[in-house]
């Protein structure tokens, strides 16, 4: 049903994709000099989308992290209980990595950002992380207007597991193969431009994303198949930008998942938000963001502090 | 008081997320056979 002769018949979802997603990718994927685990996940990303690095994390250093974000609790309180959600748990965690040395050694992780030297063809660095205690249950999306990068792509979401994630607790799931339809982001802000004109500029935006998730959600289903991937504490998953994932539904809302996603891009490429994805026309990237400090040899992008997630 | 974090609002901020959670909970769903 999804061969993989028409999946790689299938043009790049952005222009100026990243090498795995040329015609040729499979084929260079052989020719590199890298260990075998880098080139089984590059193959996963050329042909699902996705791909599991499994136990790359020692456990104890998850549980670490755990530890470290119950420390961060006991100092901030009254901040925690401000951010809780209907269910009263707490929202995501916005760049844990500044607070908690065991969190920065996971996204510095030397094997795991090796292979993602080689997915990225350049040297990758910490972009921003998010620490989440439990299942998002979120649509459907990509998170490509949250990465948007110039030239495309230029973007992996490193997901850690900091526990077994059985299926009460609402695992990731994600469109196998779903990483290469395109649904271009202008015409969908012009609309709701045109729609309404009178809205300030980041309610047409709020609009726009949504649209333009539910374009994602509506085509996804013609393109690969949903699935949930079973992953156990310290393994990692990676998932191509364009990839179409969600939470899915958690039977048990009060279970914890806890795991942290960490983004990841190339040193020399800046990451920007929705803003400039459904807006910015070029020529070449909008002004940088933001600077770098350096841990375990790798850069970290100084791009927002320690905070929960609106 | 912690200033919001610079990383923008989370995926569906529109105020559609329930019905396009509604949506996403209609497809069929597998478990993926990874290695």
């Amino acid at each position: 049903m999804f061969g993989l002769k028409s999946l790689l018949r299938r043009p790049p979802a952005r222009p100026e994709a990243l090498w795995l997603d040329e015609p040729d990718a499979l084929a260079r994927v052989e020719r590199a000099p890298v260990s075998e685990a880098a080139k089984q996940a590059a193959r996963d990303l050329i042909v699902d989308g996705f791909t599991v690095l499994r136990g790359a994390i020692p456990g104890e250093l998850c549980q670490q992290v755990i530890d470290d974000y119950a420390r961060y609790g006991a100092e901030n309180a009254d901040y925690v209980a401000a951010n809780l959600d209907e269910l009263a748990r707490e929202k995501r965690l916005v760049n844990f990595h500044h607070w908690s040395k065991a969190e920065e050694a996971i996204a510095t992780d030397a094997g795991v950002m090796s292979v993602l030297d080689f997915l990225f063809g350049e040297r990758a660095c910490v972009y921003t992380s998010l620490t989440f205690k439990y299942g998002t249950q979120q649509p459907i999306h990509r998170d490509t207007p949250h990465f948007a990068t110039w030239p495309g792509s230029r973007f992996f979401g490193v997901w850690t597991a900091l526990e077994d994630t059985p299926p009460e607790a609402g695992p990731l799931m994600y469109v196998r193969g779903g990483h290469r339809f395109p649904v271009e982001p202008r015409p969908v802000f012009e609309a709701v431009q045109a729609e309404h004109p009178d809205w300030t500029r980041e309610d047409q935006l709020n609009l726009a994303l949504d649209r333009w998730n539910g374009l994602i959600i509506q085509q996804a289903p013609d393109h690969g198949e949903l699935v949930v991937a079973p992953i156990r504490r310290g393994d990692v998953a990676i998932w191509h930008p364009q990839l179409p994932h969600g939470g899915s539904p958690a039977q048990d809302p009060t279970r914890t998942r806890w795991s942290v996603v960490v983004h990841c891009a190339p040193e020399g490429v800046q990451v920007h938000q929705h803003d400039r994805f459904f807006t910015h026309a070029g020529p070449g990237a909008p002004p940088d963001r933001y600077r770098f400090r350096e841990a375990h040899g790798r850069k970290i992008a100084l791009a927002g502090e320690v905070a929960y997630q609106a | 008081m912690k200033k919001a974090p610079d990383v923008g609002p989370e995926p569906f901020p529109g105020g559609h997320r329930d019905q396009l959670l509604m949506i996403s909970k209609m497809m069929p769903v597998a478990i993926a056979a990874i290695r």
